[in-house]
């Protein structure tokens, strides 16, 4: 296995089809009794079409097309996302990550997630470090101070 | 009604710590879909390098989630649960959560803003272990819809 990436690299897709059941159990797994996310009658009272995905589901099943896509030589080091529109059970959604800099032992994707109308959304930048490999990476990024 | 944008820089007392299972963490893996051995197998995540089962990367979400309520529950700072959508998020890592680890958080506010009569609150959640090892922070922004 290659692990060696260029920019303009895209990783295999990933496609995922977002089921109620799966909705549930995210619910219950993370203790969020928000019940747009599984009660479709109560979904519809607050003017939702269906049973809305979880963001955070969404930001989990695009992360995996990266870590899978890339394997354990390579570790998430920083994640961000931009959600344009929601997404209503059940969903076929697919995941695609493409490299947009690359720089030894780390390197960046942009990642979006593809609707079958063709709409995007929501799209995320990863950056990723090899695993084991010193870096000098700061963090965080953009308006925020120091974090710890 | 909007919130409040005094409260921009406030930081909260640090979070009861949370004691990170290995069941929640195969669990999490489960309802994403990842099958990756490292959320599973213990081996399998010490042949990695790692103590014992590690979590997808956005497994903080579980801790942080209850962590903010600490802020949207916040009688002086009014925040209409029922009116809260989740938005963009951001996640800088220090190193991945595992299985054993207990995870303290501080919330700090870091931005408020208001348009189009929806309210923006953006908060920055550190968390640490218990012993005062950073490993992530994440970002939200959360938007509390107007009453139009």
């Amino acid at each position: 296995m290659s692990i060696t990436f260029q920019v303009g690299d895209v990783l295999p897709r990933l496609r995922h089809t977002v089921t109620a059941l799966q909705l549930f159990r995210y619910s219950a797994v993370t203790w969020n009794p928000h019940r747009i996310h599984f009660d479709a009658r109560y979904a519809r009272e607050e003017g939702h079409p269906g049973l809305a995905l979880h963001s955070h589901l969404r930001a989990a099943l695009a992360l995996r097309c990266v870590t899978e896509g890339l394997g354990p030589q390579w570790h998430v080091t920083k994640f961000d996302y931009r959600l344009r529109k929601p997404v209503y059970a059940p969903a076929e959604l697919a995941y695609a990550a493409r490299v947009t800099e690359a720089d030894g032992d780390s390197m960046t994707l942009e990642l979006i997630e593809e609707h079958p109308s063709g709409g995007v959304g929501f799209e995320g930048t990863v950056r990723v470090s090899k695993t084991g490999a010193v870096t000098t990476e700061g963090f965080p990024v953009s308006t925020a101070g120091a974090t710890a | 009604m909007s919130l409040d944008p005094s409260f921009v820089g406030r930081t909260y007392p640090p979070t009861a710590p949370y004691q990170v299972g290995r069941e929640k963490i195969r669990e999490f893996a489960t309802a994403i879909g990842a099958t990756d051995p490292a959320h599973h197998d213990p081996e399998a995540a010490r042949a990695l390098g790692h103590p014992d089962v590690v979590a997808p990367p956005t497994f903080p979400v579980v801790v942080t989630m209850a962590a903010s309520r600490q802020i949207i529950e916040d009688p002086a700072l009014g925040v209409d649960y029922s009116r809260v959508v989740h938005g963009d998020q951001r996640f800088a890592y220090t190193r991945p959560v595992v299985a054993g680890d207990e995870l303290v958080c501080v919330n700090t506010i870091e931005e408020i803003t208001s348009r189009g009569g929806h309210g923006f609150l953006t908060t920055r959640t550190d968390v640490s272990t218990s012993a005062g090892e950073p490993v992530v922070a994440v970002w939200s922004k959360i938007v509390v819809r107007g009453e139009a």
